[in-house]
């Protein structure tokens, strides 16, 4: 059968087959990332507790957020998930130490069906999301966050089996398993034909899944046969260790083509992903870049002593979540009513239309993440030789470059956020209208159902750029 | 002509008139001498946004309040460090670029101080009229390119 869209097995090239199949790859990739975040929990909790001055807050959100957004998700996917050091320890000790057990049911927890979509980690990433204010500048709070992660992590796979704490629960894992959609890469199987051959008839035991003594089953509860997207695929590799039979191609393919595939099954749960991770660097940029003093005050739970302070942080909670959970959300469902009335269709529900055309939000989110997180690198850049030659704040200069002053590099951002914010309208709109394409028979239709959708993607992206230029 | 386009149409129509009369106002302003006094706090500034006219000479008076701060301007590339409670600090300029420049404390001052920021306006502010109609500009386009294209 023809592709849906041009691929490119990389794994044709032997040199990165050999680096793939290693299994040492992925240890020795962890190991490096494990030992940052471990020194970002010591530096937190014993470093200065001025967050320009520390390791603790430089490296996690200025240097690694910069990474994720600008780079890693939106050109390798879940990369991260691969080298993830917050599993490590949960990891190791299931398929080491908790292997020699066998089936013992204490590891073996079941994780429960009412929890099997992402709702209670969209939950866990609010929470985060809304202690932003504390969490981006207070070293202590950054090292808390680290340790909850890792423990929350360690957990998790000590109870349940694989990876569920990825899957269910982790709060990076939502930004960066929704935005790998978009990624030029993916891993699938070559030919189908081959996973279905019945193992009497010459096809395999399904190793991909269960195992073998080559590698691990799927850790992220995929069935690489029946995978069309990239949301849940962590990129571990196992799958092409465990293949009998070399089916599974890791391919290049062109950006966002998932995402316009009639193959991708939309889900309630991952729409409302889209759309309240749209909403986050909204309510970044503007509690952290706009110019309002009293929303960042009241934003910081550590400047509170009193009941009115306290009042007011609680006023805040409820603003992110009004904005995050209900205005956003409620102007996509009113513009779906709208596209169903001139549409002049009968047969489609607007919690149809909700659900499909929230994934066209995921370019323009991914690109007003990274205008976002280009903007941060632009401005606070220096702060990351002053936080190398100077972890702790203690006054050392192990690299001569400890006292550099400030030095923000402002003159690409409005330029940068221009290109970010029309690039990001621009596919949503081409996902969009495709969406709408294979629901309206018709493309009278289709174009007249997709106004109020533009309209409301013009409006995220004007009041966007608003911060900016 | 179905009534849904002729709409579109005139909201097209509308937004280009209001912004071309807007422009030949702003055009039309003398220049003045704008004064303002500016606290600054932990963690941001009195007032918040600063409004004013292409070719304004601007003069900025800054007072620290609660601690050592800084005043930066991004683009204009004004700064000023180390201002101390009791000694405010004055700079002058002449807003010859449109747009909004967002200003930042350029002093480590505390927690926030990466986010400590207000607002100059220069205006007209082109940059931003102009990507609202590049936006408006971009949606059209590509209806109008669905609308034409042939489906295969």
């Amino acid at each position: 059968m023809k592709p849906a869209y041009k691929k490119r097995d990389l794994l044709k090239n032997n040199l990165i087959k050999r680096i793939i199949l290693s299994r040492n790859l992925q240890p020795f990739a962890t190991i490096l990332a494990f030992a940052p975040f471990i020194f970002v929990a010591v530096t937190g909790i014993i470093g200065i507790s001025s967050g320009a001055k520390n390791f603790s807050v430089g490296f996690t959100w200025i240097l690694w957020s910069v990474l994720l957004a600008l780079l890693l998700v939106p050109f390798l996917g879940r990369s991260w998930c691969f080298l993830c050091p917050i599993v490590w320890p949960g990891e190791l000790i299931q398929r080491k130490l908790w292997s020699k057990f066998g089936d013992s049911k204490l590891m073996n927890m079941r994780w429960p069906t009412v929890l099997k979509n992402v709702w209670l980690q969209i939950f866990i990433f609010i929470f985060f999301g809304i202690w932003m204010v504390v969490l981006v500048t207070q070293p202590f709070v950054t090292a808390i966050a680290v340790i909850t992660l890792i423990t929350g992590a360690t957990i998790t796979f000590i109870l349940f089996p694989r990876r569920i704490f990825c899957r269910y629960l982790c709060p990076p894992g939502l930004f960066i398993g929704v935005y790998s959609s978009y990624a030029p890469i993916e891993v699938r199987v070559k030919d189908r034909g081959i996973c279905l051959t019945p193992s009497s008839q010459g096809g395999c035991n399904k190793e991909c899944y269960t195992g073998s003594e080559k590698g691990y089953g799927c850790p992220w509860l995929e069935f690489p046969q029946n995978m069309v997207s990239n949301i849940d695929c962590g990129l571990c590799t196992e799958c092409f260790k465990t293949c009998p039979r070399d089916n599974i191609a890791l391919n290049a393919r062109p950006f966002g083509v998932e995402l316009e595939s009639k193959e991708m099954k939309m889900k309630s749960d991952e729409a409302w992903r889209a759309i309240i991770l749209l909403a986050f660097p909204l309510v970044y940029t503007a509690v952290l870049f706009g110019p309002w003093a009293w929303i960042k005050s009241w934003g910081d739970l550590l400047l509170y002593t009193n009941s009115v302070g306290v009042t007011q942080h609680l006023f805040y909670i409820i603003l992110i979540i009004d904005i995050v959970l209900g205005v956003l959300p409620g102007l996509h469902l009113l513009a779906s009513r709208i596209s169903i009335l001139l549409s002049g269709t009968k047969d489609i529900s607007t919690k149809e239309l909700f659900v499909n055309y929230a994934y066209a939000y995921i370019p323009l989110g991914l690109m007003l993440w990274a205008g976002f997180n280009f903007s941060l690198i632009m401005m606070e850049w220096s702060y990351i030789p002053v936080i190398i030659s100077d972890p702790f704040g203690a006054g050392w200069n192990l690299l001569g470059t400890t006292h550099l002053p400030w030095i923000p590099i402002t003159l690409p951002i409005p330029i940068a956020e221009t290109v970010f914010t029309f690039s990001g309208v621009l596919l949503s709109l081409k996902v969009g209208y495709n969406s709408l394409n294979s629901i309206f028979s018709d493309k009278k239709q289709t174009l007249r159902a997709l106004i109020p959708f533009a309209t409301l993607t013009a409006i995220i992206a004007i009041v966007y750029l608003w911060f900016y230029i | 002509m179905n009534k849904h386009y002729a709409l579109l149409i005139l909201i097209i129509i509308g937004i280009t008139v209001v912004t071309g009369i807007s422009l030949v106002e702003a055009q039309q302003q003398d220049n003045y001498v704008k004064h303002f006094t500016v606290k600054a706090f932990r963690f941001g500034f009195d007032p918040e946004r600063l409004v004013v006219n292409q070719g304004d000479i601007v003069i900025i008076t800054i007072e620290a309040i609660d601690a050592v701060h800084g005043f930066y301007i991004e683009d204009y590339e004004i700064r000023q460090d180390l201002i101390t409670p009791g000694s405010p600090e004055t700079i002058s300029f002449v807003a010859d670029k449109r747009g909004m420049f967002r200003i930042h404390c350029s002093t480590i001052c505390g927690s926030l101080h990466p986010f400590m920021t207000a607002h100059l306006e220069v205006q007209p502010n082109l940059r931003f009229i102009g990507s609202i109609l590049g936006i408006t500009g971009l949606i059209v386009s590509f209806i109008a390119y669905a609308w034409m294209r042939r489906e295969d």
